[in-house]
């Protein structure tokens, strides 16, 4: 299979968050399997997403006075903050943008949130590092996440009183999917395995022996003393895992409505690798199901997904920490705030009258410094790491009108249609205003450029 | 009878909602076509941040009050005392006129089974309406939208807002968040909107509906709302030019039964004797020449106000002069409709504490149920889980 020029992007807008039009060009005329391929040793070359971290404070929280504790929380939401800001700022400009988009797929998949910025470093890192790795691997490092432990109040979850949130779950959320053959006796007696798994205050697992329940357990009918990693196993052995996240990949890379065909070939690749990421993805992206047209220009973009897409497409940079910020709090998505343990609800729940009117007046901020009239709703948490400091006037972008001029010299603006909308395009070429920029707000502004 | 509910509902099913096609036809065609509205409306106001009750609706002789609280309570000269037992906080002046009037039903300890502490959590299962162990992407409202309202969009809602809360989000139907109307239309007269899509395909199709529903929402309000301009002075605060537009859409004969605002900053873990008092009295000024407004306008009769907040604080003071996040509240509500008025029932008793918290006693998804079905006249038990028999305050 060769690859036209909305093929290409349909797999980049997917798989990635899209690219300019020259990486679009060297793309064309391949094979999805070869650039796949290429995207992921471009991924090999990532730098981790960090921030500067407090040293660690040797007196015990409790201890320290209140004004002591103040200056703590207000450090550890600049810290939030700050990895929030520098996330973005990766998936905009990184070579490839598969690992981060693969990231931001499990980000929401085992969603998180911590008021923390150590703790959210540390998960921040094990789903980047392992979103093109081993699914199994992923699976018990992020069980072991401070983060998550602390988000599903595993911390609690003692001997003589288990806590079944993380139980229930590292089930329903993360591997089997709701109603799917287990029991709350099964949730109950994988709680008492779970234990014990807890974390101390500078982010490391500490599996405290002490509160573990040492006892027998039976679990989907199997009987043992089992740990943790134990009922991981078990799930992972369970190919329903395996279809579990077929399933979810496919209503979010290919169609919200699902492929039964192509969900069971690609929960066959993933199984049958034994969870490797990488070998089910380029099932799910070099099928000729993928590229269906039905499939292509029909996602409405995600908030971050347009935060980012629009800056990879059109050679502009958005770095402002209050900028960024707004963007998402205005669209309603902000990395590290999922709205609960389920995640963002996808698709058409982004769309309401004022997002449209947002999202359809965007271009006119980015690329005319348009006036903000909009904000978002003041914070109501005295500690939300993600309230913007004043009042934004204007957002402050950085366009570089040389590059992007030079990806279309000599082109028409059908060409900046093709390469800006997804799908059958078709307007009289006389409704295209005359000026470059004009044009590309012209189509930015339209609902079209809302999908991909 | 059953009968005759049925066709009721039927009847608002048409009414309680305005179907982008009808927006655009002249007004007197619409009264010929529209089929008479429907008259109840019913106003939420959102105190976020967690709003100290129990320093709002004061027991103010309870002596283990000022021992677990030394510093919260304002001077008892300043105290609104009501009787020998009930004060208001000295911001709360507004709302002490609105008591005096029986516009004002108080339900005290109102809460939920197994609370959630976090602002955000406790917030969306108030918005939702979810059991604490659920988690529901729709809103009540949402849902009420849903159930209510036709296929086409409509604006049965509307939210004091740039941004849309959960509590409005419906599968299919959305309330509409507007901070302003005239920005609201000026908004969607800057976007250029061809009428049909350049791409087929039913998202393509879904943008351009919810674009076209948005225009034509916003072209009937910009019209509609101008019939009515309060001539009542409202504070000069966010806040208060919310409750002024509200008050300008119920007069004008706006056909939406929702209205929606909120009042933040009640997150109160420091300093909270100034803070507090300064937001309940933002709040209690404007409630009050709301009703007023209202009332001139004929309207207060036919308006529920319903006020809560996502959880109280805890009964003992913190180390900063403020109070941390705590478990039930009290919840108010008003309107010139109330057959209960005063308190709905006993202040909290801060003797039998749960953890050093308030217990509730009335769940706040059964005073939702009481609204659905008594003043919006709907079938609650599909918009609320779980059966709740109806309190008596409307």
């Amino acid at each position: 299979m060769k690859l036209n020029q909305q093929e290409v992007q349909h797999l980049l807008l997917r798989a990635g968050f899209g690219d300019n039009r020259q990486v679009i060009g060297s793309y064309i005329g391949q094979s999805p399997e070869l650039i796949l391929q290429k995207q992921f040793e471009l991924c090999n070359k990532n730098t981790p997403v960090q921030i500067k971290l407090p040293k660690y404070e040797p007196t015990p929280y409790k201890e320290l006075s209140e004004i002591e504790k103040q200056a703590i929380r207000k450090e550890a939401r600049e810290q939030v903050k700050a990895l929030n800001i520098e996330w973005i700022k990766t998936m905009a400009s990184a070579p490839s943008s598969c690992q981060d988009k693969i990231a931001m797929f499990w980000h929401d998949h085992f969603a998180c949130s911590a008021a923390n910025g150590v703790f959210l470093q540390s998960y921040l890192d094990t789903i980047r590092g392992h979103a093109l790795g081993n699914f199994g691997d992923m699976l018990k490092a992020v069980s072991k996440e401070p983060a998550m432990l602390q988000y599903l109040n595993n911390q609690q979850n003692k001997k003589s009183a288990p806590n079944e949130n993380f139980a229930r779950e590292v089930m329903e959320l993360f591997t089997l999917g709701r109603d799917q053959g287990y029991t709350e006796k099964d949730i109950s007696e994988a709680a008492r395995a779970f234990t014990g798994w807890g974390f101390d205050r500078t982010g490391n697992f500490k599996f405290r022996q002490m509160v573990h329940d040492n006892n027998s357990k039976v679990v989907f009918g199997q009987t043992g003393n089992f740990d943790g990693d134990d009922i991981l196993d078990m799930l992972l052995a369970n190919k329903q895992t395996a279809h579990y996240i077929s399933q979810k990949w496919v209503r979010y890379f290919v169609h919200s409505e699902g492929n039964e065909k192509l969900e069971k070939k690609v929960a066959d690749a993933f199984y049958s690798s034994n969870y490797d990421i990488k070998t089910a993805l380029t099932a799910l992206f070099t099928s000729p199901d993928f590229y269906d047209k039905k499939n292509i220009g029909q996602r409405i973009k995600s908030p971050i997904e347009l935060i980012v897409s629009v800056q990879r497409q059109l050679h502009l940079k958005i770095e402002d920490p209050s900028s960024l910020l707004y963007l998402q709090r205005m669209q309603g998505q902000v990395l590290f705030n999922p709205p609960n343990v389920a995640g963002w609800p996808d698709g058409q729940d982004w769309v309401d009258s004022a997002t449209l009117l947002f999202r359809l007046h965007l271009p006119q901020l980015i690329f005319k410094s348009a006036l903000i009239q909009n904000h978002p709703d003041s914070s109501f948490d005295d500690n939300d790491a993600f309230a913007i400091k004043g009042r934004l006037r204007a957002l402050k972008t950085d366009l570089n009108l040389n590059e992007l001029e030079n990806d279309f010299k000599n082109k028409s603006a059908d060409d900046l249609a093709l390469f800006l909308i997804q799908g059958k395009w078709s307007v009289d070429a006389s409704a295209y205003p005359t000026d470059f920029i004009d044009q590309i707000i012209f189509l930015t502004s339209k609902p079209e450029y809302q999908l991909c | 009878m059953l009968k005759s509910t049925h066709s009721r509902r039927q009847f608002l099913k048409q009414s309680s909602c305005i179907t982008a096609g009808t927006l655009l036809l002249p007004s007197f065609l619409q009264a010929g076509l529209a089929p008479m509205t429907q008259d109840t409306r019913l106003v939420i106001v959102q105190l976020s941040g967690g709003n100290d009750g129990l320093n709002t609706i004061i027991p103010y002789q309870n002596t283990d009050l000022l021992r677990l609280r030394p510093n919260l309570l304002s001077s008892d000269r300043r105290l609104l005392k009501i009787n020998d037992e009930l004060a208001f906080n000295a911001g709360f002046s507004g709302f002490r006129d609105l008591y005096n009037q029986g516009d004002v039903c108080i339900l005290n300890s109102v809460g939920y089974p197994n609370p959630n502490r976090s602002h955000f959590r406790s917030m969306d299962i108030w918005q939702s309406a979810s059991p604490s162990d659920e988690y529901l992407s729709t809103g009540w409202i949402g849902r009420y939208l849903d159930q209510e309202c036709g296929s086409e969009a409509n604006i049965g809602a509307i939210e004091m807002s740039d941004v849309l809360s959960l509590a409005l989000k419906g599968q299919k139907e959305k309330g509409t968040p507007l901070t302003n109307v005239g920005q609201f239309y000026q908004a969607t007269k800057q976007v250029e909107l061809d009428p049909t899509p350049h791409v087929h395909s039913p998202t393509a199709d879904f943008l351009y509906k919810t674009a076209a529903n948005t225009q034509n929402s916003a072209q009937y309000l910009y019209e509609k709302s101008k019939i009515y301009r309060s001539k009542h002075n409202y504070p000069n605060h966010k806040f208060g030019s919310d409750m002024k537009e509200i008050s300008e859409m119920i007069s004008s004969g706006v056909d939406a039964p929702i209205y929606y605002a909120s009042l933040s900053g009640f997150d109160t873990h420091n300093n909270q004797l100034g803070r507090q008092e300064r937001l309940l009295q933002m709040y209690s000024e404007t409630m009050r020449i709301f009703a007023d407004d209202l009332k001139s306008s004929d309207r207060w009769k036919n308006t529920l106000v319903l006020t809560f907040s996502e959880f109280g604080r805890r009964v003992t003071q913190n180390g900063s002069q403020g109070t941390d996040h705590g478990k039930a509240n009290n919840l108010f509500l008003m309107g010139g409709g109330l057959k209960k008025q005063g308190l709905y029932n006993p202040l909290p008793n801060i003797n039998q504490l749960d953890q050093g918290d308030l217990k509730h006693e009335i769940d706040f998804k059964q005073v939702y149920s009481t609204v659905l079905n008594d003043w919006l006249k709907t079938d609650a038990r599909a918009i609320i889980k779980g059966d709740f028999k109806s309190l008596n305050f409307i």
